[in-house]
């Protein structure tokens, strides 16, 4: 049989993003992926030179429209830790808990498209219904519904009244029968199974080698969450990294559902321990040197690496996204599977392009 | 194959029972939280035009001239960060709750007011 | 979170200490590079068990910097991002899109002179 080359993407109805793959493929089987980029390049980092540090938040937003509050959180821990500014308690547990708000929705979305890559239109809008619970909960206590812009340097913007919490804790409670109520269905439903299950397979030694991160590799078995770093206020909260074994799809869908009862848990913690004070300190003088500083995403763990000056405009902003992390990785799990599981296997790494081209 | 009975389908069938989970929006509108960024609002009257609005933002949305007491907003730009609003000395800043409408060109919003005199002027 | 420190060392010796790092079963976390006047910083990150190791090279523009593709197969796209960025040029790449990666055609946009 003669190797085509077929085209995957950047336009395909499961891909939420511009996404390049050609696959050479034998007889239905890929045996070959080379992914290509270029479709949403923005050149954000070049923006640190024209744009002054505090500026640059609301420009690392924007790197990712899903997770934009663990950028912010990544950028001004970064440059807090270069610049020795202690940030109040209160502060770091607000961080927390809207950083905690933001992976459920992101997964919430993801498992919504994922459902809708294997055709499951109704699971897909079930769960985009329990998401807009918590895009309410952002909406009510930072402002915006998903670019929620409460991180300064120093601090955040705003803070949470009583009511507030208590509505909190009543609405987790709600989402957290709605997702029980889907558990059967994530789990024991034989079409779901049967298009994930087996499919595109990564071992653990794989995942380290080719650099993946995130759930790919909590997936494979590695119980690695860069939550454990400690940052914000999770050196004072109690979790375990959840992993799963088996390392394909279905194994990748399993972390991420059970990541959102471990987030549920956290901003309880969180909340329960939320010491008063005040919400943030103010930031004067400018960073210098060199600093790097990694937190955990939906999608895995984003690096930063700073280089200041001392002057108001860093000298180089490197941001390496969880799902530029990812690609090889992906790559390498595309190779040996059948044509028609190449959408599902591409989805279930989360991609997120525009974060991986910037 | 053996036949199983799909999860799911309880959930479908609940639904279809079930009142709609959306709203027909341009004729009914939930009323937006209290704490919501929409679109500025400057007070002219109390605004001194010192430019820290202007300087603070990121999309480069607000120009002012200091001269002739103008503050020229463009809502179409703005990322509804709230930093002007944080930044604004005399707090005559505010967001609303209204969110910029979708529109078929892009209005500006220019207000005119009086700028304060400069200490050599009272002189 | 640890201090942020790293080690310079020499092009020549890249290759055989980032193969050591591979055998203590070390992940590439990232390159990032930096221009520093005519000449080029690059920071190599690796990561176990969470604790971060920098090495870092310094090289002149038309320098060939060797690929780490041959030790970790997922460098690739770090170094194509780099070639793309800031011109440089990396032997014996696997998968090499010749600094078009994100650009129509190469235009090394993040080199300091290039507004």
């Amino acid at each position: 049989m003669p190797k085509t080359i077929i085209p995957f993407g950047p336009q395909h109805p499961v891909l939420p993003e511009p996404l390049h793959f050609s696959l050479t493929v034998e007889d239905e089987i890929v045996q070959e992926a080379i992914p290509g980029f270029g479709y949403v390049h923005r050149g954000l980092e070049k923006l640190c030179e024209i744009k002054d540090i505090h500026k640059m938040i609301q420009v690392v937003e924007r790197v990712c429209g899903i997770c934009s509050k663990i950028h912010a959180l990544c950028y001004c821990e970064g440059i807090e830790q270069m610049m020795g500014v202690e940030v109040p308690p209160r502060a770091k547990y607000l961080r927390t808990i809207w950083s905690e708000l933001h992976r459920m929705h992101s997964h919430l979305l993801w498992l919504g498209l994922f459902a809708d890559s294997f055709g499951f239109e109704s699971l897909f809008y079930h769960f985009w219904r329990i998401r807009e619970k918590i895009l309410d909960i952002n909406e009510k206590t930072a402002g915006n519904r998903i670019i929620v812009s409460v991180n300064i340097l120093g601090g955040v913007k705003r803070d949470l009244s009583t009511e507030d919490q208590k509505w909190i804790l009543a609405e987790l409670k709600e989402i957290e029968n709605k997702l029980e109520e889907v558990k059967d269905t994530l789990f024991k439903d034989y079409t779901i199974s049967k298009r994930t299950k087996g499919k595109g397979i990564l071992s653990a030694e794989e995942a380290l080698y080719l650099g993946a991160v995130g759930p790919v590799l909590r997936a494979s078995g590695v119980a690695q969450d860069c939550r454990q770093l400690q940052y914000a206020a999770f050196s004072e909260l109690d979790f375990e990294p959840v992993i799963a074994q088996e390392g394909d799809s279905f194994a990748r869908m399993q972390v991420r559902y059970f990541e959102l009862f471990q987030s549920i848990d956290l901003i309880r913690q969180a909340l329960s321990k939320i010491p008063e004070g005040p919400i943030s300190v103010k930031v004067k003088g400018y960073p210098e040197g060199e600093n790097v500083f990694r937190v955990e995403q939906p999608r895995g763990e984003v690096f930063y690496y700073f280089k200041a000056n001392g002057s108001k405009f860093l000298d180089r902003l490197r941001i390496r996204t969880p799902t530029f992390a990812n690609v090889p990785a992906l790559a390498k799990m595309l190779t040996g599977i059948e044509l028609a599981d190449v959408p599902v296997v591409i989805l279930s790494i989360d991609p997120c392009i525009s974060c991986t081209e910037r | 194959m053996e036949y199983k009975f799909p999860p799911f389908l309880t959930t479908v069938l609940t639904n279809l029972l079930k009142r709609k989970s959306t709203r027909p929006y341009p004729y009914q509108k939930r009323a937006p939280y209290p704490e919501v960024r929409g679109i500025l609002k400057n007070q002219v009257e109390k605004c001194i035009f010192c430019g820290s609005c202007s300087l603070k933002c990121p999309a480069n949305c607000i120009e002012i001239n200091k001269q002739e007491g103008t503050w020229q907003y463009k809502p179409y730009l703005c990322i509804l960060c709230g930093n002007c609003e944080a930044a604004c000395p005399v707090k005559c800043l505010t967001h609303t709750t209204d969110f910029p409408l979708p529109c078929l060109e892009k209005k500006e919003i220019l207000l005119k007011g009086t700028p304060p005199k400069r200490k050599q002027d009272k002189k | 979170m640890e201090k942020f420190s790293y080690k310079i060392i020499n092009l020549q010796d890249l290759l055989t200490q980032v193969k050591e790092l591979r055998e203590k079963k070390y992940r590439l976390v990232s390159i990032s590079c930096t221009q520093v006047e005519e000449k080029f910083e690059l920071l190599y990150t690796f990561d176990l068990n969470l604790s971060l190791k920098h090495l870092k090279i310094i090289v002149a523009k038309d320098t060939p910097i060797p690929s780490l593709t041959c030790i970790y197969e997922g460098a690739f796209l770090l170094e194509n991002e780099i070639q793309d960025q800031f011109g440089l040029s990396f032997a014996k790449l696997n998968i090499d899109y010749k600094g078009q990666l994100f650009y129509p055609e190469k235009n090394p946009l993040f080199l300091k002179n290039n507004k």
